[in-house]
């Protein structure tokens, strides 16, 4: 049975059809709250309502120099009335619409004053929000309500997710949350594959047999320094991408070196790698020399960066499976210039596989996705615009992760049409994020600021209206990352003291 | 067109003088006042209302001018508070009176509040009371505060049941303050007498369960204190030793004292935690003849509770022989319920009563058009002047 919390009140401007207030008549320590969602009856039919401010007042308090002067030489106004007996809680609520048979309509009526005010039920709440309560992405409970969070698969990724939120907020953990659900979907719910790109190692964890759920069966994790990029599946447009300042005319002749290695390649010769293109420029007596300089130069900078080789390291087409994850760990590589070219490559090879349905749906999960995709110019930038603009019609989806939304490219941030804000207190980074949607007003955006770490507002494609959700425990095993500073700094004196004791036994 | 809106500066002018006029005779009679009340409060201590002649004491029970009040401990004490609200609305062949009492109890223990109860509850349902016989504007008026009255007396009765209290206080006078030489319709009679059997039946009550009764009268316009004054004053100045200036300075501002209500010129004398002493409530049998015995029995004093407002009038009835005594224990408790805020002198308990009995218009305004509703003509129920079209 609906719980009762109130009645309507007639204020100076309400009760009107896309507000009203009303008196809290529920008992209780905290018996309604700011974010809660009510329900009442009207005469186009059942409402569903938003609380958007609680105030108390008390006749008591309303008079400070009244307060002062009763309170003078330490004495509590409580010991002269029974004030507590005239504090109200007046709760203000945004109207959101009226349910109707496919979904919910715009309300053009208000409800009567003294109309009962209920707390929302479960069933309501998943209706109205658009919850997929059988078969959806169950990221938490939302908040103030016992209803669990279950977004609908297609409805969140198909048109991009961003997890945004200051650093220790919880991003990577409601990723890793999201990730448990697209792993432990079943074959018969439809299951896509799970690319992370993980900057700070923070999702190796899935590879650990742990408590709660075993996901290392289902997780594969490529160390940054074992990548490759097989020089054979590179197009001089490629190496172009790599190397920005390359010229049209340098890039045409590598076009040229490229083709006859991979002639000779098909011929029998073998797979070849940069050494093999460097040495074939260095012959080819045909080039102007100043041009062939100059190729070379970027030639012998990209081999200096050592992630080129004969063949792809791990094969992107082989390694994506439905309901597996492949963590690439970053972690151990300080260039951003080689983690760009990386994450490009891999990108690029799993969307153009997907495009030839040749690797499974998959869900590209970008941490410091500022990095990758920045509003400025980056290697990585390019592909991952194109897979935000143009994976929805593949299949193909982006969660990208950063704490400096301000610094994330407009293009891409724009086609993530669904947001899950974590706190973000940065004054830039939160009217950038209200500009991108539309959803986001000025109230919402300041709970944004305050709100909880593990507390999420979820908003755009995913939900009809946007919803805070308490992100729920994660199953699989926390990466070592996440421990203290203290055990890192004991951890690094004892390794410090082991290799001195080492250098002394060897001496 | 447009009109030129000039000032009228002859009105003006004529504003300007009447206000410097009042200005200066508020002045004129504050001085006055002032100047007789340093006077008389540098000579009360030593007046010794013991020795003047009973009959031009006139009223004056207690042979000083001014008593020190000992404010309570409210160490374990239960106080009851009674107020009314009331609100009235003239239609068109009807009058509305919506009226709503309260008790406010509270509770006190180790001088601080410990609880608070009220009856019947703390926001009873307001009564409605439709007035069918044409009354004039006067007699209207008469029966509003009438019915007020009698709601609070009814429920102050009861409210002295429910709880075992030290004081019963009701915001206002003990005594039915609705007599005038005026005719009275049947309606008016009738509650009138309803009024004074409640009144009746509240000191009998209270004089059963052993509580105090009082009436606390927030603006008093009461001037009966000083007329007692100034017809005692010779006598009370005897042997005071006044100087030539004094004297003549009293002779001369002798005026004054006629035209000052007594909260206002004992503001003056009276020192915070003071209160005057105590005095009958009417000399001649006839203005509470129809109270019988117990009008004999009603007295008033002053008591300034805080420094920057004016003294309380506290009425009170005794139900006993021990006058000084009861109004001791009245003036006590009033000042420990009463002292909290330096400008607002008024015990805490009618503060609260008061604030539970406050009706809205808009609480008279559903009333006027449930009827309205159902009698299907809403406009027709109004008077002209409430219904203008512009």
């Amino acid at each position: 049975m609906a719980v009762e919390l109130g009645s309507v009140i007639c204020t100076g401007d309400g009760p009107s059809s896309s507000e009203f207030s009303f008196v809290v008549t529920a008992d209780g320590r905290i018996p309604a709250r700011r974010g809660q969602f009510v329900e009442l009856e009207t005469e186009e039919g059942r409402v569903v309502a938003f609380i958007t401010r609680i105030i108390k007042t008390n006749r008591y308090f309303m008079r400070p120099e009244s307060v002062k002067e009763y309170e003078r030489g330490g004495r509590s106004l409580a010991s002269i009335f029974p004030a507590d007996r005239w504090e109200y809680l007046i709760a203000d609520a945004r109207t959101l619409g009226v349910l109707a048979e496919n979904g919910l309509e715009r309300a053009s009526f208000p409800p009567s004053p003294g109309q009962k005010v209920y707390e929302a039920e479960p069933p309501t709440l998943a209706r109205f929000l658009g919850l997929n309560s059988s078969n959806g992405i169950e990221i938490g409970e939302l908040k103030h309500h016992n209803v669990p969070v279950r977004l609908d698969l297609t409805k969140l990724l198909r048109k991009h997710v961003a997890v945004l939120a200051v650093s220790g907020a919880g991003k990577s953990f409601t990723s890793s949350v999201i990730i448990e659900e697209l792993l432990d979907r079943p074959p018969g719910a439809g299951r896509v594959a799970v690319v992370v790109i993980d900057v700070h190692g923070e999702y190796t964890g899935f590879a650990e047999p742990g408590e709660g759920v075993n996901y290392s069966g289902r997780t594969a994790v490529i160390r940054a320094k074992d990548m490759r990029v097989g020089v054979p599946n590179l197009s001089s447009l490629q190496f172009k991408e790599f190397v920005p300042d390359m010229s049209e005319v340098q890039a045409r002749e590598l076009q040229r070196v490229l083709d006859e290695l991979r002639a000779e390649m098909r011929s029998g010769r073998g797979p070849f790698g940069l050494n093999e293109v460097i040495a074939r420029v260095e012959q080819n007596g045909d080039l102007h020399r100043q041009m062939q300089q100059a190729l070379l130069g970027w030639l012998f900078d990209l081999r200096s960066l050592g992630i080129f080789d004969r063949a792809d390291y791990p094969s992107w087409e082989g390694i994506v499976e439905p309901g597996k994850v492949v963590i690439v760990d970053l972690s151990d590589m300080t260039s951003l210039r080689k983690k760009q070219m990386l994450v490009a490559y891999a990108a690029r090879k799993l969307f153009n596989a997907r495009k030839r349905g040749r690797v499974p749906p998959f869900v590209l999960c970008l941490e410091e996705a500022h990095n990758f995709v920045p509003s400025e110019a980056a290697i990585s930038k390019h592909i991952i615009e194109t897979i935000a603009r143009e994976g929805r019609k593949f299949y193909a989806s982006l969660v990208l992760i950063s704490q400096r939304p301000v610094r994330l490219s407009t293009t891409v941030l724009s086609q993530a049409n669904t947001n899950i804000i974590l706190r973000v207190t940065n004054p830039y980074d939160l009217e950038h994020i209200k500009q991108s949607s539309e959803a986001i007003t000025s109230e919402v955006a300041d709970m944004v600021s305050s709100l909880p770490v593990g507390e999420a507002l979820v908003v755009g494609e995913a939900v009809n209206h946007p919803i805070f959700v308490k992100v729920r425990c994660r199953r699989s095993h926390e990466s070592t990352h996440g421990t203290s500073l203290e055990e890192a700094a004991k951890e690094f004196e004892r390794r410090s003291n082991q290799a001195r004791e080492d250098a002394k036994a060897f001496s | 067109m447009m009109l030129k809106s000039l000032p009228d500066v002859a009105n003006r002018g004529d504003l300007e003088l009447t206000l410097a006029e009042i200005v200066g005779k508020i002045r004129e009679q504050e001085v006055k006042r002032r100047r007789v009340a340093e006077l008389i409060k540098v000579l009360k201590d030593g007046v010794a209302l013991a020795r003047i002649n009973e009959s031009k004491l006139g009223g004056i029970v207690e042979r000083r001018f001014s008593v020190r009040v000992e404010p309570d401990g409210l160490v374990n004490a239960t106080t009851i508070g009674v107020d009314g609200g009331v609100l009235a609305r003239p239609l068109h062949g009807l009058d509305l009176i919506l009226t709503r009492a309260v008790a406010a109890i509270f509770n006190y223990r180790s001088g601080a509040l410990f609880s608070a109860d009220y009856y019947p509850n703390d926001m009873p349902e307001p009564r409605l009371t439709p007035i069918t016989e044409p009354l004039d504007a006067r007699e209207l008026e008469l029966v509003v505060a009438m019915e007020r009255q009698l709601e609070e007396l009814k429920l102050a009765a009861s409210a002295i049941g429910v709880c075992d209290a030290d004081i019963l206080l009701l915001d206002g006078s003990v005594v039915p303050q609705y007599i005038d030489r005026f005719p009275h319709s049947k309606k008016v009679l009738e509650l009138h007498r309803a009024l004074i059997d409640a009144y009746l039946n509240l000191y009998e009550g209270c004089a059963r369960s052993d509580t105090l009764l009082a009436g606390v009268v927030k603006d008093s316009r009461g001037a009966r204190f000083i007329e007692i004054l100034m017809q005692a004053l010779p006598s009370v100045l005897e042997g005071q030793g006044l100087t030539r200036d004094d004297a003549s300075t009293l002779a001369a501002n002798r005026d004054v004292l006629a035209n000052s209500r007594d909260t206002v010129f004992l503001d003056h004398v009276l020192e915070t935690g003071e209160r005057s002493s105590i005095f009958k409530y009417a000399d001649t049998p006839s203005v509470l003849r129809d109270l019988g015995e117990w009008g004999q029995r009603v007295h008033a004093f002053y008591l300034k509770a805080v420094p920057y407002d004016c003294p309380l009038r506290i009425e009170f009835v005794n139900g006993g022989e021990d006058l000084v005594p009861t109004a001791e224990r009245v003036a006590s408790l009033v000042y420990a319920l009463s002292s909290y805020h330096d400008a607002y002198g008024l015990p805490s308990v009618l503060i609260e009563a008061d604030a539970r009995a406050h009706l809205y218009e808009e609480d008279l305004d559903i009333v006027r058009d449930s009827i309205a509703d159902r009698l299907g003509m809403s406009t027709s129920l109004d008077l002209r002047r409430q219904r203008r079209p512009f």
